[in-house]
């Protein structure tokens, strides 16, 4: 389902041309603290691209530094052309905002609040559109007090898109959403870039980032553990095969390239390898198979998900510390 | 797009009932108690009334008002909320002092047509009671600002507003009853004594005519005019806090921002 709603995304939207914003070299400091630590980062009109990480990675930190909230304390930020530094007005007029914490005026009912940002911002839309697009029409004049954290959620995020701007930062757009709700929030980020927007989002769940994003970077401790698109992401990490033989193999395993870890239990033996040359070792394995008449139970052969990927730097980061 | 905000900000302090209560009837019930509590026989006792009105009201709807507003607003992340919008910082401020600003104006202009039907003498010096409004406002608005930095919750600015409050209504009494020798520009050092220093030269004249030392009479008030509200901006600009942030250190000041 969710790659169904990347490919329906980019199947109405023209390849991404040319930089919306260009990192290099971006640093910043909360005092002695260093969130993030001398990052690079592209991200082309009408793309979505996601930034992933654990918490305390720095992506929030990142994307407030884009948005003009939060000083840099090295590298070069360039969003729209424009340093969000010094040119933070400007910014604003051409860019929508999502922070990870928005409030809202509480004693405002929904329509209010939507009819108040229609005279904050010079960006024309229409506030019965977002109130139907995000299904808060029946709610229009219930004060925002009374929404649940979904609902308010879904009306920060009309907020962030209204007048559909150039470039739309996300942060969590989706936290505390029901999976309906989600659903629908990922259709309204892919009209954006149907409309040649871009859109940059920070979240923890991993299927988001597979569904919606054309790029993505794995953050870890201020850094950039990976970046590029799903593709080349996956790509760089070893692939992995696995198969069930009975009792102890008989002659032994072919020389592969990759990494065999073999466990033995009652009466069977499974063999994973984890390699990144995919083809050759399963073709030498199945080969291998073939000759010594094993019947392989259970084979199967994938590329790393996302999630190892993630869990995988995770994991090597704490082996390190160790 | 300030009005926007403003328009707003009004809308919602008029829905609140008990805003409406400290911020809309008690400072002009104290106001009109004072014109008939307080003896009113000559222009002196004019001038410590007319203080008295102006410090209830700009100390009451003005003051602990924005102060309570604002630091509300950043407590429910509202100001995170508007700083994405195109409103600049400093206009967005405005935004949010300018409710209690109309609400002071139209309590001062209810409270001086009631002392005029009362039968309030003209001042001798009107320009001097136009600076003791203008004191009063600019002295208030910013130090609700800078209130805010010492103001974790809306409900801790009735204590953390409390001081300056006290200062403006004895301020309005001492420097209207003394209005000779060193001590009321001794007291000019002290902000929000400034509104009663102005009613008096108002009411008594001689604003500018030489006094202690050859200075004139309002040179040390319209000095503290000037310095207290720059004080408190200069210090609202460097240390004013948009959000609750817990983060490790970091918290985003107005001039992070602006760099």
């Amino acid at each position: 389902m969710t790659r169904t709603t990347r490919r329906s995304a980019s199947a109405g939207k023209q390849a991404p041309t040319g930089a919306v914003v260009e990192i290099r070299g971006l640093r910043c400091r909360y005092g002695d603290y260093e969130a993030v630590r001398g990052i690079d980062l592209q991200v082309r009109r009408g793309e979505v691209f996601a930034l992933l990480g654990t918490d305390g990675a720095g992506k929030t930190t990142t994307l407030e530094v884009l948005s003009g909230f939060h000083r840099r304390s090295g590298g070069t930020v360039s969003v729209l052309g424009i340093d969000p530094g010094s040119g933070m007005i400007e910014l604003r007029a051409r860019m929508g905002v999502m922070r990870q914490e928005g409030g809202f005026i509480a004693e405002l009912s929904v329509a209010e609040t939507l009819r108040l940002w229609q005279r904050l911002t010079s960006r024309a839309d229409d506030p019965g559109r977002l109130l139907a697009r995000f299904e808060l029409a029946e709610r229009a004049d219930v004060p925002v007090a009374k929404l649940s954290g979904g609902e308010r959620r879904r009306l920060d995020l009309a907020l962030a898109v209204w007048g559909t701007p150039e470039l739309v930062i996300l942060d969590e757009p989706t936290t505390g959403l029901d999976p309906e709700s989600r659903r629908r929030s990922w259709d309204a980020i892919a009209e954006l870039t149907e409309a040649g927007r871009t859109v940059i989002l920070t979240t923890h769940y991993l299927e988001e980032a597979e569904a919606l994003a054309d790029r993505l970077a794995i953050m870890h401790r201020g850094r950039i553990a990976a970046s590029g698109t799903l593709a080349d992401v996956v790509a760089a990490r070893p692939a992995g095969f696995s198969a069930t033989v009975p009792g102890a193999p008989s002659q032994g395993l072919p020389e592969l390239g990759g990494e065999v870890t073999t466990t033995a239990s009652d009466g069977v033996t499974v063999i994973a390898v984890s390699t990144n040359d995919l083809q050759t070792d399963l073709t030498r394995f199945l080969g291998w198979a073939d000759s010594a008449g094993i019947r392989l139970d259970g084979l199967r052969a994938a590329p790393a998900s996302l999630a190892e990927i993630y869990h995988g730097i995770r994991a090597a980061d704490t082996d390190e510390q160790d | 797009m300030i009005r926007a905000l403003a328009a707003t900000e009004l809308r919602v302090l008029w829905r609140n009932r008990t805003a409406l209560f400290t911020a809309g009837l008690l400072p002009l019930a104290l106001g009109v108690f004072w014109l008939f509590a307080y003896p009113r026989q000559t222009p002196g006792q004019w001038a410590t009334v007319i203080a008295l009105q102006l410090a209830v009201v700009v100390g009451m709807s003005l003051y602990l008002t924005a102060t309570s507003t604002i630091v509300a607003r950043r407590c429910h992340l509202v100001l995170n909320r508007l700083r994405t919008g195109e409103l600049s910082d400093s206009a967005l401020l405005a935004g949010l002092l300018a409710p209690s600003v109309v609400t002071a104006l139209a309590q001062l202009i209810v409270l001086g047509t009631a002392d005029i039907l009362a039968g309030a003498p003209a001042p001798a010096d009107p320009s001097a009671l136009a600076l003791a409004v203008l004191a009063g406002l600019s002295l208030a608005g910013t130090a609700a600002l800078a209130t805010t930095l010492i103001t974790p919750s809306p409900e801790r600015s009735n204590v953390t507003g409390l001081p300056l409050v006290f200062v403006l209504i004895i301020g309005a009494v001492v420097l209207t009853l003394d209005t000779t020798g060193s001590l009321p520009h001794i007291l000019m050092a002290i902000p929000g004594t400034t509104i009663g220093r102005f009613a008096a030269l108002a009411y008594h004249g001689n604003t500018w005519a030489p006094g202690t030392g050859g200075v004139p009479a309002a040179l040390p008030a319209v000095a503290a005019l000037i310095f207290w509200p720059i004080m408190f901006a200069a210090l609202t600009r460097k240390r004013f806090r948009w959000d609750q942030s817990n983060r490790k250190v970091g918290i985003s000041t107005m001039e992070s921002t602006h760099e």
